[in-house]
């Protein structure tokens, strides 16, 4: 029996080289694998955005195979001559050669193009280069004699067998430039499959990159399924064995290998003098004596220098060091920041205030934080104010350079709806079709999308049908496109481009690498994720403007230092939090008056219990008798009894389940991390059943019972859907304090500062006006000659009590240009009538953005009136100014607007109404007779049937409620809470997701304070007010 | 001025409801590919629910057994045309309006028929010879009679003109063939109706919201559109939509014997005749196919054309159903001049007549190319010579006079032994996504006849001889 030959194949694409590839890379090294390949190259164009996926594959499951990297290139070596070049990796020094090459071409072109340049090919002295040559390609002798001028690497001639008439004749022509150069000749299939069965999903993809249906594309699609994989039996059919053997000799002399890869973090933030790990060390010693100035316990000390200790061993010192000095210049600019995350279980990151949390207020658990076991770097999310953390970014980008800071990768990959469209359009199916059908199968649907595209109008029995289906499937989850990382930044301490291929942002002036954030994790990069957080901006604009106008300055510090206030916590007992950072939810809100938080430590308790883990896991309600007394409080253990005893005995926070494993089943810390992994991925993998049995046996051999064992394990699957970590929620519960604390002493500067900083939160601007104005806050409305670009303080009869005037940033469709002229031309004059705003050249939209939103009630009648005449053409032209100006001010406008067409103005101009509410408009007009408005529900019988109606202001429907979709209504008084369960969803399926003014009838639930309506019909109504223009919030 | 607004709400529907020869007793609608509405729906639909405007889905909900036919605007236009043609001689002022109106200016005409009543029972009588559901209305602009015509129509034909302004006042401004923009804008200043509108000054109209609407409720208040009217066509097109598909070529003759009588009539009554006219042949997806018929014999009699367009017809494949018929003759000729002897007959057998004859047996002059389409048996074509410019644009000839087979094989299994193979494969795997979906290899190889022929061979293994070369 003949021997197969041995082969390596060494031209192979991903489908990160974008649309152009069938086959996810681990799907790649695995058929490679079962083939008995020696090697594969994974060449991607011009990128190595694949190569690590493809290295932790090989990685995890072992795989017999050796990885070799590079990157595949168009080039034009004339205006007529199209090149196709591989360059390979055989060392580091390549490798660094490779990624410096590939940013270039990608820095000198736009975002998603890239130039190489023949200077570019002379100046490699590492890699390896394969000429691979297709039947197509014209002119070769030219071509070889300009490259055998100019390369000084080694060249190979490489070919494929297409099965066209040509292949013969390529062969021929390779055979004569390898006599003639000298260069080898070698195998390599230009693959873009694992399998042949992709062909239909690489064609797809090619019709989506060419925005052509399948039948327009004639010669552009492959002709046949060859550039795929291939055995051993079959390659040693259609190539001659030197070719083949060829093909290993080239990917023996390529050496190199992912793990050489090397991470320098940078090293100037050490004075001389110092090492990194004693300059940490005093810096945290100065943060010390700030921090815990009266003192600090043993506990914490002990903790501390295990911290230290650990960092020391792990050499991470360098990545606090690095937070350390952007926090430092947040401060100096004073932008407003908190670390969060696993980061709160750190005292360093607390003595270096990174991070807000006191370590004595929460239970540490630094093995969260970093754990030798896990050997990934700590992860640090710190949110600074939204509105500018551009400043930080600069502030990165001008320390380090442009060369050795860049973001994350983000890796945006089909999901159901892009995939649908990409197959449907593929397969030519109408526009309108497409959707059509796309908003007919709805998410939340209990059937399956194949389910409910069974049940539209299509042919069942089509081939489309069938293809259809086929391709959605194949598509969901590969990649699409990339783009920047929210906020993840790398900074090295050399050129990054040596490490990983650097190429541009669609935002100018933003550079991003090639790699997304698990692979960092995977090859060990630290990562420093800048995060933005609007509640940040609204607390900071709190406080400018109590500054401002109460001549009090405070900072986050200042606050939590007084203490827990009784009366902010009554607030929030009584569930009065809209607008309170964390619990201003509908779930949050219907939790608050059965908790009734009193201090700090029950606001930690109260964001993190209100979670889909702890909901899962069925703690609630077990935590909530407990607290209320009507359930006693046990423990198994004394060791149990350290972990719960903060939260009654229950698991509510992630680290209790993991310090659980730990003290009562005998984990050590890094198999309890294991655990804490597999929760994260419960779903996706199913791992959490390995430690069943781990978990059971340690209990039961300590003593505990099999139920109580029992029950841990299935809080712990419970858990899996995402619980919070105590530090996290200690780092959301100070924000949250803050926020209520302003909105109990100073609601005015707090709306205004919180409706200053939309989008963010729970409620748009509407609610919250509607609950300022519950709290006795004024509202103004935008005027030309008052309000400002934002929302502003106004004093009210020169009291100490304010109203906010709404600014020209709440005017739908006005410029900021034209704000800026207007803030302007305001310093100069005050307005007195029309013409002068004529005379600043506003375009037409500015001034009838103004007028629809009564801004110039002060210079006219009504708005109707001030539309018609700034629509005066003649009032432009300057020769007739002032005969004008004399004319139309003084003529009437005949049409006058009534109330509700000022209330749809005002909805349509601003999103709110400062004088109208839909639902009080309805009743003065005796349409909703029957319904009970929200300020009345409270002294309704419990359990009675009743009827409500009020504006859809938020939809959710969270995947731990079983189909259960929450609607929020408002009326004139205040929201409603309907619960809508899962069957008349089903039957009332246009009311729940369309409406926009919803009347309900229903049974009332009042229990605990809290107050919902159990939704029985839904009537849509919106067509009594078919012009409202109003937006829900629709969450999940 | 006098105007009377036709407006045709169904028209597509109508004229397809009264070539059926029995009472329909399924609901029919016709839908608009883009939008997917339905625009037009018989009683039978709306009874259940199915109004115009409704979404094509929503329809299917509603009826589950419905007949469902495309809009095709160019259908109500032709009858609008056809309308208008048999409307000239009642009324020679009417403008067709876009596919649902029609336009009559009755002030002129009632010079010639002196009562209102005597011009208004002559269109009537004509409309009733078509059978439409219209709607009338009469104003003293066309832009007002078209809308109260469409919004406000009157209960029967009249001219009555004096409550027309009134009845347009109270019209909504939805109804003003606005864009949508304008209509916001309107909408935003408190405007609901014609009235409002008409109230201001027509300089503050102009100067507040433009030019366009100043002449707008100009042109409601009093005519000054420029009317295109109608012009009967200089040539002579007659259409035909089969009742059904035909696929073979010779069954086109049935229905192209009435075409050829309708010419026929045409010419004689014009004592004119042609020696050229085209037939089209019209299909579903597929682009048209035009047919010349040329004869050295000028005349107007249907039999003869008839016969030589059997000709053309025998050598022509249909490649799809045809679905349509289109005459056209555009070149006239007097018949006296073409008249040598008054007392001589018509020769039939003329040399003229048999040299038609035989230009009409022959094969067309065309181009032969190869196309870039992997299915290698649609990239060999014969291509028309005028026809370079206007295949689709994947089928772009890159290879003139390639030396391409010249015979397609039925697919017939074959002993590969028996064949000489020169070069291959050609590995084709293509159009996977429709019905012509194909996986073979191709060879080229000669047989014991030293016949240039080429084979597949499927992934079975079998072998087919596919084509001959010459």
């Amino acid at each position: 029996m003949p021997c197969l030959p041995d082969y390596a194949e060494l031209f192979c694409l991903t489908n990160y080289s974008f649309l152009k590839s069938a086959s996810h890379p681990h799907e790649l090294v695995e058929r490679c694998t079962e083939l008995g390949y020696q090697a594969l190259a994974i060449t991607d164009e011009c990128s190595l955005a694949g190569i690590v996926k493809a290295y932790s594959a090989v990685q995890s499951q072992q795989l017999n195979i050796k990885l070799i990297i590079g990157a595949h290139f168009h080039f034009s070596l004339t205006t007529k001559q199209n090149l196709l070049i591989v360059l390979l990796c055989p060392n580091k020094a390549a490798y660094s050669e490779l990624c410096q090459l590939i940013t270039r071409c990608r820095r000198r072109s736009n975002k998603g193009e890239y130039q190489l340049l023949l200077t570019d090919l002379a100046e490699l002295k590492h890699c390896l280069l394969l000429w691979h040559i297709e039947y197509w390609q014209t002119e070769l002798t030219n071509a070889a004699k300009k490259l055998k001028q100019m390369i000084k690497i080694p060249v190979y001639l490489s070919y494929r067998r297409q099965l066209t008439f040509k292949d013969n004749h390529l062969i021929q022509q390779l055979e004569l430039l390898c006599q003639n150069y000298n260069w080898p000749i070698t195998v390599a299939g230009f693959i873009k499959m694992h399998d042949k069965k992709r062909r239909h999903i690489l064609d797809v993809l090619t019709a989506e990159r060419l925005n052509q249906p399948l039948r327009e594309l004639a010669d552009q699609l492959l002709p046949n399924s060859e550039q795929s994989l291939l055995a051993r039996t079959t390659l040693a059919r259609l190539y001659p064995y030197q070719h083949l053997k060829n093909s290993c000799s080239i990917a023996q002399k390529c050496a190199f290998c992912l793990s050489e890869v090397s991470y320098q973090y940078p090293t100037e933030l050490v004075p001389k003098g110092y090492t990194a790990t004693r300059w940490l060390r005093h810096l945290v010693r100065q943060g010390m004596q700030s921090r815990f100035a009266d003192g600090v316990r043993f506990k914490t000390l002990k903790t501390l220098v295990k911290e230290l200790k650990l960092i020391a061993e792990l050499k991470y010192e360098y990545f606090f060091l690095t937070l350390h000095d952007i926090v430092n210049f947040a401060q100096q600019a004073n932008i407003l920041y908190q670390g969060r995350g696993s980061a709160a279980n750190s005292i360093v990151c607390y003595c270096l205030k990174i991070t807000a949390v006191d370590p004595r207020q929460i239970d540490v658990l630094i093995e969260r934080f970093i754990s030798k076991e896990r050997r990934e770097p700590p992860d640090i999310d710190v949110d600074f104010e939204h509105h500018r953390r551009e400043e930080v970014y600069q502030y990165i980008y001008q320390k380090y350079g442009r060369e050795r800071a860049a973001l994350a990768a983000s890796i945006h990959t089909f999901k159901f709806k892009s995939a649908f469209r990409a197959a449907a359009k593929a397969l030519a199916l109408p526009a309108e079709q497409i959707e059509f059908l796309l908003k007919n199968i709805h998410r939340k649907s209990e059937l399956s999308w194949q389910q409910q595209l069974a049940k539209l109008p299509l042919d069942k029995n089509s081939e489309h049908y069938q293809h259809l289906i086929e391709l959605t499937e194949g598509l969901y989850g590969f990649p699409n496109f990339m783009s920047q990382h929210v906020g993840g930044f790398v900074i090295s301490a050399g050129p990054l481009h040596e490490l990983v291929p650097v190429e541009n942002a669609a935002m100018p002036d933003r550079t991003v690498i090639q790699w997304d954030k698990d692979d960092l994790e995977s090859l060990g990069l630290l990562k420093v994720d800048i995060l933005a957080l609007g509640m940040l901006t609204a607390i900071q604009q709190s406080f400018a403007l109590i500054k401002q106008h109460y001549q009090r300055t405070l900072e986050l510090a200042d606050i939590t230092a007084l203490g827990d206030d009784a009366k902010v916590y009554q607030m929030l007992q009584a569930a009065d939090s809209i607008g309170v950072f964390q619990i201003e939810s509908r779930a949050q809100m219907s939790m608050l008056p059965r908790l009734k938080p009193k201090c700090y430590y029950d606001l930690v308790i109260q964001i993190a219990i209100v979670r889909p883990g702890p909901i899962q896991g069925d703690m609630v309600h077990p935590y909530l008798r407990r607290r209320n007394g009507l359930e006693s409080v046990d423990y198994p253990s004394q060791a149990t009894r350290e972990v719960l005893a903060r939260t009654l005995g229950v698991p509510v926070f992630q680290e209790q389940v993991i310090k659980l494993a730990m003290v009562a089943a005998g984990f050590s810390g890094g198999e309890a991390d294991g655990l804490r992994r597999a929760m994260a991925s419960w779903k996706k993998h199913g791992l959490l059943q390995k430690f069943r049995k781990k978990l059971l046996t340690g209990m039961l051999a300590r003593g505990y019972q099999q139920n109580y064992a029992e029950r841990i394990f299935s809080q712990i699957c419970g858990f899996a859907e995402y619980g919070f970590p105590e530090s996290h929620s200690a780092s959301f519960a100070v924000l949250a304090y803050v926020s209520a604390w302003l909105k109990y002493y100073y609601p005015a500067p707090f709306y205004c500062a919180l409706l200053n900083s939309q989008p963010m939160g729970f409620y748009p601007p509407a609610q919250l006006i509607a609950d300022a104005k519950r709290h006795g806050i004024t509202f103004n409305p935008v005027c030309i000659n008052h309000s400002e670009r934002l929302h502003t303080l106004e004093k009210i009869n020169n009291e100490n009590t304010f109203a906010i005037r709404l600014g020209f940033n709440l005017v739908r469709g006005l410029s900021q240009t034209a704000i800026d002229t207007l803030l302007q031309a305001r310093q100069q004059q005050t307005f007195h009538r029309l013409n002068q705003l004529h005379q600043l050249s506003l375009a037409e939209n500015d001034l009838a953005a103004l007028a629809s939103a009564g801004a110039l009630h002060q210079l006219s009648e009504h708005r109707y009136q001030a539309r018609w005449q700034l629509m005066d053409s003649q009032a432009s032209l300057p020769l007739f100014n002032q005969s004008i100006a004399e004319k139309t001010e003084n003529a009437g406008y005949l049409i006058a607007p009534d109330p509700l067409a000022n209330m749809l103005e005002d909805y349509a101009a601003t999103g709110l109404s400062l004088h109208h509410h839909p639902i009080a408009w309805l009743k003065q007009q005796g349409s909703l007779l029957n319904t009970i408005s929200a300020e009345k529900l409270a002294v309704q019988k419990n359990k009675s049937i009743i009827q409500v109606a009020g504006v859809v202001t938020a939809r959710q429907s969270p995947g731990t409620a079983a189909g259960i979709t929450f609607i929020t209504l408002e009326d004139e008084t205040g929201s409603i809470n309907v619960i809508v369960w899962k069957a008349s969803v089903q039957a009332q399926i246009k009311a729940v997701t369309q409406a926009k003014l919803l009347r309900v009838t229903g049974t009332i639930e009042i229990s605990d304070g809290v107050i919902h309506i159990i939704a029985g019909r839904l009537q849509d109504i919106s067509h009594w007010l078919q012009a409202l223009d109003t937006r829900a919030r629709d969450f999940h | 001025m006098i105007w009377l607004a036709l407006y045709f709400p169904k028209l597509q529907l109508d004229a397809y409801l009264l070539q059926q020869s029995e009472p329909l007793n399924h609901p029919v609608i016709i839908v608009d590919k883009q939008s997917y509405q339905v625009v037009q729906s018989c009683s039978l639909a709306q009874q259940k629910g199915v109004l115009p405007g409704c979404h094509f889905a929503q329809a299917c909900l509603l009826l589950s057994d419905a007949k469902l036919l495309l809009y095709r605007p160019e259908i109500a236009r032709k009858q609008l045309q056809t309308m208008a043609q048999t409307l000239y001689q009642v009324c020679a002022d009417i403008v067709v309006g876009g596919c649902d109106r029609l336009l009559l200016r009755c002030d002129r005409m009632l010079q010639y028929y002196q009562t209102e009543t005597s011009l208004l029972t002559a269109i009537q009588d004509c409309l009733q010879s078509f059978n439409y559901q219209y709607q009338s209305a009469s104003a003293t602009s066309q832009l007002a009679a078209c809308l109260l015509a469409q919004h406000a129509p009157a209960r029967h034909l009249c001219l009555q003109t004096q409550k027309s302004s009134q009845t347009l006042a109270k019209l909504s401004i939805n109804c003003l063939p606005v864009t949508a923009k304008q209509l916001k804008n309107l909408h935003r200043m408190g405007f609901k109706n014609i009235a409002d509108l008409q109230r201001l000054p027509s300089y503050q109209v102009g100067r507040h919201l433009g030019s366009e609407l100043h002449q707008l409720i100009a042109e409601l208040q009093a005519d000054q559109q420029l009317a295109t009217y109608y012009q009967p066509s200089e040539h002579f097109t007659a259409e035909l939509e089969l009742m059904y598909e035909v696929g073979q070529a010779e069954a086109l003759l049935f229905p192209l014997r009435r075409l050829f009588m309708q010419l026929q009539n045409y010419l004689t009554r014009r004592a004119v005749i042609t020696d050229r006219l085209s037939v089209i042949l019209h299909f579903r997806t597929e682009p048209a196919k035009k047919i010349v018929i040329t004869s050295q014999q000028a005349s107007a009699q249907s039999g003869l054309w008839l016969e030589l367009v059997k000709y053309q017809l025998e050598k022509i494949q249909l490649t799809a159903p045809v679905l349509n018929l289109t005459l056209n003759c555009q070149t006239f000729i007097t018949a006296a001049n073409n008249q040598t002897n008054l007392f001589s007959q018509q020769d039939h057998h003329s040399k003229q007549t048999l040299f038609a004859r035989l230009s009409s047996r022959c094969r067309q002059i065309s181009k032969y190319a190869l196309v870039k389409d992997y299915r290698l048996k649609h990239a060999y074509r014969t291509i028309a010579w005028h026809q370079t410019s206007q295949l689709p644009k994947n089928y772009q000839i890159f290879s003139q006079l390639h030396a391409g087979p010249i015979y397609l094989c039925q697919h017939q299994a074959i002993d590969k032994q028996k064949f000489t193979l020169l070069a291959g494969p050609q590995r084709l795997v293509t159009h996977w996504w429709s019905q012509e979906a194909q996986q073979q290899d191709y060879f080229y190889a000669i047989n014991q006849q030293q016949q240039y022929i080429r084979l597949i061979k499927t992934p079975t293994l079998k072998w087919y001889q596919d084509a001959l070369f010459a």
